[in-house]
């Protein structure tokens, strides 16, 4: 649905692109693409993920899973998993960590796209990124603290994780999900009391990363290690 | 659509070779390298354009489901079948429509994601080749199939290096190989099958090929031995019938893992990890004995960093504190068979307190004593009279003293005697571990009654002394008397259904008929598994020592004696081998050496490989028959006894192969038998009007069988027999639900056999090059060479042991293909203590040369300077430093081939593990497991 | 004890926004940084014979934006979809903003530099010189009167644009530093230092490039003889200023490597990231030494301000060592917080440093075209 409507107005403001040049006045900022299909947000779901770190053993599954999934590019991740080595021997320690975007509720990747090419489907939560609109300009790349984004080489244009968003919407749980093999990832809808994820988030303490900078992350890590998660987070 | 646009690039790159591909829908998009995955769209989720394929994994061995996402006609995406056990905690109920089961995925490791890359493989091989130079000088020409096989068959002066017998030449089952040693059989048996990894249902199909229709008894000689095949061969010796134990991880408190890494490794890794988690989190507590701090060891409740080598002591040093301090089951050990064990629900019992003869190292027998008991019985004491085992309830666990002018002693007695010659600070002292770290863990394993559990795997296995330290361990289980119980020690498994048939409810007995004009193979295979050296006319001409070693209990096979064999023409010539799936050279500790075996096509006349890419070994040969991929590919694989339910994977093809001249192992050995005449193929192959013209003839049969049952009316719902096998294949196979796993105190399809502390056979049998006893007790054996000698490792020049093992997202010689997993393996990979690189000048990601007595020059990787290593061991880990495999070009019709550097990144412990020096051409090996050694190797490592 | 973080395995985020961008960063700091102190000093001397160098001062900055414009564009995913981003429009990102900001500063240095140039031109014209067809079609027609006459004809509108551009130059400098300081998540940037560091380094790489392109027309020898000392003074005068630009820019790189130790871990870790770590190199020698240290103490004292050698080696060091100045703060600030304290992975993209190189090369034609073709020197002559 979402998606016509987008190609649509492409259409509408390809057919003006000449007129536009000239016109880049404030004219022109009326044809901005209409704001997100105004989906009402009742009854909207809020899709999120818990990561359990102590179920996590490093083995990758997710990562692959992700990449023939969404055919992500040689060398680039949405998802990817933090090895983190402890201690001196013999009290030795590893941590591992999961990663992939937050679909924070305010993100700053979508603060600060100047197009408006990312942006959230208010009926879910989840943050995409509009190929048709998107210029390509990295910012958004920057902007997220998570390192959760890459620029995709094949489309030219910003990509990230989107909670297999084609998957989700046809009812299959997304590729990470599925496939990790130590069932460390809960996927789920957090507006839903009986889902999965509320009773595991009820059972567990949670943490989200660099809670400290406020973006509201929807994937929460159960045991993170505080190296991990603490300020020095430049082992993300 | 997306996930099409890239298998659009991946068909053109693997028709091109090589390739500089551009791809995406707005601009050309940047050089992604010489391998290009990524596409702009994400992989459909239905559609009319997709199709599910539930089939079997063989990118590592454990024999997962997998549910193909085809896209196309292109596999888009490999996930787990949920009908599958392996993949799935509660896998779904077996009657699940297929269909509804599209939008379950069970899980997928890494590998398994990866396989849509070594399936799309750009350096496949696409055509017959034959080599155009000297045997391994890398020069190759095109050839058709047909010229293939008639030269194979025909022979001929193939290389213009003098005339080549053909296979129909050599097929002669009369004349004897070797007129002065008849017991080593025909001259057929000069023709070798030798596949590296070789599953079910293949297996079978070979084995009809080369044992019963062509006739020789060196059929699949396949990899065991370089795997784990001690491990098998110890617990053989420590069951009846049963050579792989789990634990029932589920249901059990405290699991010692000695020498594996389950969350990394081992059979299934998926399940393991998840079976495990789901352990700790109901307060499990997980041990991992490893020199290797192991992404399992960062999981577990202890790790103990043990000197490899060295696990039977500390197995043994337990065994001390547990009988001093009381914590062995005393009840379980004395019931002296099956009827008096039961009274404790016990479904096994143990031989602890049968009479040994001290005079010949046999079980004493009824009749040794004039007892009158069945011919099945032992001899026990109990109140002090010899009495039948079958015959008393509770037994004397110690005795020793004179029957009849026999000494004798009890098991337990010569148990004790032999665990009570060193005290724990000895043991702990060999380990070198703090002898309080055996006393603890004897004290907690010993405090969880029958749901502790002490498993092991390569780790402690793949030494010279692998055998008697797998008995040793799996001993630790008996003295608590936790096998078969819920949570206990599984030795059985859930197991399979018999695809081979021979069971009252299958239709197909594939096994035993359904072979028209069928012939016996008989003779010595060049390995010499199996046989005993003793009998033998070499034995009565020269006694001890043999030539080489003889492996009498190593009924798997002793892979890497198979080249060293045949270029030592012991006990005969080999005139023609075929390998499959094989990469000895590259798989085997001091595998570089063993190439020397095959280079000279005067001792070995003709070498056929079977091979997907050009691996190290097949680079040898001098035709590479291109074969297809395993998602092309049928089989019927087994499950390791992690699952408790019955499970029976069927593989089959999700496509066509994706190259058009290459052909299935069946095809290829259907095509020889029929233009060799062999009985068994054609039109009537099976039987008058049965059909075996190809593979799915036989694996309908083999599917057949599954879907029937083993018992009368087991059969799977259907009409008619394809409607059955339909039913098969649409799941991936056939599997028990989730429920049956446990029956009361018990796991449902336990062993309900005996356990033996003591190996009759083990005690009773000579060591071919000594002449020397073997031990049928548990024993710590120090390193020793083939003659039994301890082994100068030199260690004042060569101070470390080099140690290696599997990576969670590596398997074996395949994985370096797919870009995707080589992408998650670090540039460094020679592992090291910090304290150690220090002391060397080593920092992290230094260039290292790593070389040993056995290989001078040495491999070369970057260092990986961790703390989490036993100090003193470096490991490497496998499946990195191709030398061929696509990582170099070859020539191919004057031209050099494309290739991919990545594949041969980084470096393998294998090229520098030490020879026996000895034998000096084969590792060091385990005489009674027939295992390779690839723990023992003392290396010194240094900056270049 | 077991708090030491060992070795973290896998994954080092690149650095998203290369070189080219960080050009540009430089560039349009330093055009907006130029056009400010021009008219500053202009406010400052208001002599005529300043004009020739309040024409540096606008048309070059001119130049430099729109060329450098396209250094943006070229680091676009999609540069054929540049254009959409005057309507595709965020109101929540700064960058969004920038289309406009970069697109007035064009305009109205442009308005500014044509009233600046138009009395010359309409009075060359008249008089047939070279270039007079070119600045009949520039100025539309030949007025009448002097070239001040003219000039005082349109005085009002050069006010106007000359207030406009000026304001919009510090608009620019202060969207700069907003821009990066609306980073949140990138430790060495969101601060409202930024905005500051701009600034100054607008202003000392301004009065830098203004002594060392006023320097290059007078040596191509547009200026007359008297012109020429008039102009001379005027460059001491701005040495002058520059020397306290330089002051104020090491103040704010203080303060800000100060506040920096306030902001936790991350801002630790940039802080060792410039001065012991991998940029170590580059700071202390490029940015602090060359850039600072040197052109201060050339210019420290009067004779050295005389001397036009000296001037120009303190520019040229100060301007490169201004560009590692912005190096260090915008690809330093994208080494962190993600990597694991390794030198910046930079893509290696030759294609798109060849294309700066074109463009600056461009520049610098242009530039000296410009001194060729254009009147910049005042015709005052006349009336003497
Ligand atoms: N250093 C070191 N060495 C080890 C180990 C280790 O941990 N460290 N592990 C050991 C263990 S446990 C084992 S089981 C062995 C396994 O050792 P191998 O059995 O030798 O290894 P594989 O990867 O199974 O494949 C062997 C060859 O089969 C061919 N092949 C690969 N894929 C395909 C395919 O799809 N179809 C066909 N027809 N052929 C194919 C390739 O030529 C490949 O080189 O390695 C052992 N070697
Ligand atoms: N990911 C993955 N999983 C696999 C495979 C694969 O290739 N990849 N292959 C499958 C196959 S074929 C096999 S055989 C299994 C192997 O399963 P495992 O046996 O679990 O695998 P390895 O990695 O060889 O583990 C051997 C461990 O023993 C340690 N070790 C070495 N020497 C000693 C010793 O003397 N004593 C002790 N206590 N430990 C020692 C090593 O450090 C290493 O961690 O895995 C199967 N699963
Ligand atoms: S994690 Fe990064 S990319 Fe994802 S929503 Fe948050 S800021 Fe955006
Ligand atoms: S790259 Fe695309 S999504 Fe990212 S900020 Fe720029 S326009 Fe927005
Ligand atoms: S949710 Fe989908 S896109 Fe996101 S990390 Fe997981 S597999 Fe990748
Ligand atoms: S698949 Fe699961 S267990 Fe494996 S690395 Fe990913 S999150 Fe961890
Ligand atoms: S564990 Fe082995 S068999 Fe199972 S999915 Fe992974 S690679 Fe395949
Ligand atoms: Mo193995």
């Amino acid at each position: 649905m979402r998606q016509i409507n987008r190609k649509l107005n492409r259409r509408q403001f390809l057919g003006s692109l000449g007129v536009s040049a000239t016109a880049l006045g404030a004219g022109a900022l009326l044809i901005q693409p209409e704001k997100r299909a105004g989906a009402s947000t009742a009854g909207a779901k809020k899709y999120a993920m818990v990561i359990d770190t102590n179920r996590c053993t490093c083995c990758h599954g997710c990562t692959i899973a992700c990449l023939s999934e969404n055919n992500v590019p040689d060398g680039k991740y949405r998802s990817w998993v933090k090895k983190i080595a402890k201690g001196r021997y013999p009290d030795t320690s590893f941590h591992f960590l999961p990663r992939l975007c937050n679909q924070c509720e305010d993100a700053p990747c979508l603060n600060l796209c100047p197009t408006g090419a990312t942006y959230r489907t208010e009926e879910d939560g989840v943050v995409h990124v509009d190929r048709e609109i998107c210029v390509g300009c990295h910012v958004c790349i920057d902007a997220c603290p998570y390192g959760a984004r890459f620029f995709n080489p094949i489309t030219n244009t910003a990509d990230k994780c989107d909670f297999c968003y084609h998957r989700i919407t046809a009812g299959v749980e997304p590729a990470c999900v599925t496939a990790c093999t130590g069932r460390a990832r809960i996927f789920g809808d957090l507006n839903d009391p009986q889902s999965e994820i509320i009773k595991y988030l009820n059972a567990h303490s949670t943490q989200t990363i660099r809670a400290d900078l406020d973006t509201r992350p929807k994937v929460h890590y159960v045991a993170a290690d505080a190296a991990i998660l603490g300020a020095d987070y430049s082992a993300l | 659509m997306g996930s099409n646009n890239r298998r659009k690039f991946i068909k053109s790159a693997l028709a091109l070779g090589a390739m500089v591909a551009t791809a995406g829908c707005m601009k050309p998009a940047e050089k992604t390298g010489d391998w290009i995955s990524g596409a702009p769209e994400v992989d459909p989720v239905d559609g009319d354009n997709v199709k599910v394929v539930r089939t079997v994994c063989l990118a590592c061995h454990s024999a997962c489901g997998l549910q193909v996402k085809v896209v196309d006609g292109k596999v888009a995406k490999v996930s787990g079948n949920p009908y599958h056990p392996n993949t799935m905690e509660l896998h779904l109920p077996y009657d699940t429509d297929p269909r509804a089961a599209d939008k379950f995925e069970g899980t997928a490791c890494a590998k398994a994601g990866a396989l849509v890359q070594t399936l799309y493989n750009p350096d496949r091989l696409l055509h017959p080749l034959k080599r155009a130079g000297a045997r391994g000088s890398g020069k190759w020409k095109t050839i058709t199939w047909e010229q293939a096989y008639d030269e194979i068959v025909n022979g001929g002066d193939l290389f213009g290096e003098g005339h080549v017998e053909g296979l129909a030449a050599l097929r002669d089952l009369e004349t004897p190989i070797d007129p002065q040693a008849p017991e080593l059989g025909s001259k057929a048996n000069s023709v070798v099958f030798m596949p590296g990894r070789i599953e079910h249902g293949k297996k079978e199909f070979t084995d009809r090929w080369f044992k019963n229709a062509f006739g020789t008894v060196n059929n699949r000689l396949d990899h065991t031995s370089i795997c784990e095949t001690s491990h098998h061969v110890g617990l053989d010796l420590c069951f009846d019938g049963s050579h792989h134990i789990k634990p029932d991880i589920m249901n059990a408190q405290y699991i010692i893992f000695f020498g594996t890494s389950p969350y990394e490794a081992n059979f299934p890794m998926q399940a393991l990890a998840r079976k495990l988690n789901f352990f700790r989190e109901n307060e499990g507590k997980l041990v991992i004995v490893d020199p290797r701090f192991s992404n399992s060891a960062a999981k577990a409740h202890r790790w103990i960093p043990i000197l490899p080598g060295t696990d039977a002591a500390f197995a043994m040093g337990m065994m001390r504190w547990m009988i001093e301090n009381d914590r062995i089951d005393k009840r379980y050990l004395a019931f002296p068979g099956k009827k008096a064990s039961a009274i404790d629900g016990h479904l096994t019992w143990c031989d602890a307190s049968h009479l040994v003869r001290q005079d010949n190292r046999k079980y004493l027998r009824p009749e040794d004593i004039g007892l009158n008991a069945g011919d099945k019985e032992f001899v026990v004491m109990a109140d002090g009279q010899a009495n039948g085992s079958a015959s008393v309830a509770m037994a004397d666990l110690e005795f020793a003293g004179d029957l009849n002018g026999i000494a004798v002693k009890t098991v337990f007695s010569m148990l004790k005697e032999r665990i009570f010659e060193r005290t724990v600070e000895e043991y702990a002292a060999i380990c070198e571990l703090d002898p309080k770290v055996i006393a603890q863990t004897a004290d907690e394993f010993s405090s969880y009654g029958r749901r502790a559990i002490a498993d092991f795997y390569r780790g402690p296995v793949q030494h010279t002394n692998g055998t008697y330290t797998a008995r040793t361990l799996g001993m630790l289980n008996f003295l608590l008397g936790n096998v078969s119980w819920k949570g206990g020690c599984e030795a059985h498994g859930g197991s399979h259904w018999h695809e081979m048939g021979g069971k009252e409810g299958n239709p197909y007995n594939l096994a035993k008929a359904l072979h028209p004009g069928a012939v016996k193979a008989k003779g010595i295979t060049i390995d010499r598994k199996k046989a005993h050296y003793e009998d033998s006319s070499e034995f009565k001409k020269n006694g001890y020592p043999a030539k080489r070693q003889w492996f009498p209990f190593a009924y798997n096979n002793v892979y890497q004696e198979v080249f060293p064999s045949i270029g030592a023409q012991y006990p005969y010539q080999v005139k023609a081998l075929i390998t499959y799936w094989n990469n000895v050279a590259y798989s085997s500790p001091a595998g570089i050496h063993q190439i020397n075996g095959v280079k000279d096509p005067k001792v070995l006349p003709l070498f056929i490989a079977i091979d997907y890419v050009m691996g190290e070994t097949s680079a040898w040969a001098d035709y590479i028959l291109p074969t297809i991929h395993i998602l092309e590919d049928w089989g019927t694989p087994h499950v390791a006894p992690t699952i408790l339910t019955t499970t029976s994977g069927v593989r089959q093809p999700c496509i066509p192969p994706v190259a058009k001249d290459v052909k299935s192992t069946e095809e290829i050995f259907i095509d020889l038998g029929l233009k060799m005449g062999l009985p068994g193929y054609g039109k009537d192959g099976f039987g008058p009007g049965d059909p075996l013209e190809k593979p799915e003839h036989w694996y309908h049969k083999l599917v057949a069988n599954i879907a029937f049952g083993d018992k009368k009316g087991d059969s799977v719902p259907g009409n008619t027999e394809a409607e059955k096998v339909k039913y098969v294949l649409d799941r991936g196979g056939r599997f028990e639900d989730h429920g049956k796993a446990h029956k009361g105190d018990h796991t449902r399809h336990a062993y309900k056999n005996a356990c033996f502390f003591y190996s009759e056979k083990l005690a009773t049998t000579r060591d071919s090059m000594t002449g020397e006893f073997y031990d049928g007790l548990p024993l710590y054996e120090p390193l020793k060479d083939a003659m039994g000698r301890p082994v100068d490792l030199q260690r004042d020049k060569y101070p470390l042991l080099v140690n290696t093992y599997h990576p969670s997202f590596h398997a074996q010689a395949r994985t370096a293909a797919s870009r995707w997993l080589m992408d998650l393996t670090p540039e460094e990979c020679v592992e090291m203590y910090a304290g150690d690189a220090e002391k060397l000048g080593i920092k992290h990601g230094d260039l290292v040369r790593v070389h040993s007595v056995s290989n001078p020059e040495g491999v070369k990787g970057r260092a990986f300077v961790t703390e989490a290593m036993r100090p003193g061991v470096v490991s490497i880990p496998h499946s990195l430093g191709h030398w061929q495999y696509g990582s170099k070009p070859f020539a191919l019709d004057g031209k050099q081939t494309a290739s991919r550097k990545f594949v041969g990144r980084g470096c393998s412990a294998n090229p520098v593990m030490l020879l026996d020096p000895y034998l000096k051409d084969v590792c060091l090996q385990d005489p009674i497991g027939g295992s390779s050694s690839f723990f023992d190797s003392y290396v010194a490592v240094e900056k270049v | 004890m077991n708090e030491v973080i060992q070795h973290i395995h896998w994954i080092n985020h690149g650095v998203a926004l290369g070189y080219l961008i960080a050009f540009y960063l430089y560039f349009f700091a330093l055009a907006e940084g130029t056009h400010i102190v021009s008219h500053l000093s202009w406010l400052y001397y208001r002599q005529d014979n300043y004009r020739p160098l309040e024409k540096v001062g606008s048309f070059l900055p001119f130049v430099i934006l729109s060329l450098v414009s396209f250094f943006l564009i070229a680091d676009l995913g999609h540069p054929e979809r540049a254009l959409t981003m005057s309507y595709n429009w965020n109101w929540t990102a700064p960058v969004a903003y920038g289309f406009y900001v970069v697109l007035l500063c064009i305009i109205s240095y442009a308005f500014h530099s044509y009233y600046l140039f138009l009395p010359e031109m309409v009075v060359k014209a008249r008089e047939g010189s070279v270039f007079a067809g070119l600045y009949k079609l520039l100025t539309g027609g030949l007025a009448d009167g002097t070239a001040d006459e003219i000039r005082q004809r349109h005085h009002g509108k050069e006010r106007f644009w000359a207030s406009t551009s000026v304001t919009m130059s510090i608009v620019g400098l202060i969207y700069l530093g907003f821009m990066l300081s609306s980073f949140k998540g990138r430790v060495a940037w969101n601060s409202a230092v930024m905005i500051f560091i701009f600034i100054g380094q607008g202003l000392s790489t301004g009065a830098a490039f203004l002594i060392l392109f006023a320097q290059l027309k007078n040596a191509l020898g547009s200026a007359s003889a008297s012109n020429f000392k008039d102009q001379d003074r005027y460059l001491s005068g701005l040495a002058r200023f520059f020397k306290y630009a330089l002051l104020v820019q090491a103040l704010i790189w203080a303060i800000y490597l100060m506040q920096l130790k306030f902001v936790g871990q991350g801002g630790q870790a940039m802080i060792n990231l410039l001065v012991s770590g991998p940029r170590s190199g580059q700071f202390w020698f490029l940015q602090v030494g060359a850039g600072l240290v040197l052109p201060f103490v050339l210019m420290l004292f009067k004779s050295g301000r005389d001397q036009w050698l000296l001037r120009v080696i303190a520019a040229l060091a100060a301007m490169v060592g201004a560009f590692y100045g912005i190096a260090n703060l915008f690809i330093g600030g994208q080494m962190l917080p993600m990597t694991s304290f390794q030198l910046e992975q930079v893509p290696y993209e030759p294609d798109k440093l060849i294309f700066a190189a074109i463009m600056v090369a461009a520049i610098l034609l242009i530039f000296v075209l410009s001194y060729k073709m254009l009147p910049y020197e005042n015709i005052q002559s006349e009336e003497a």
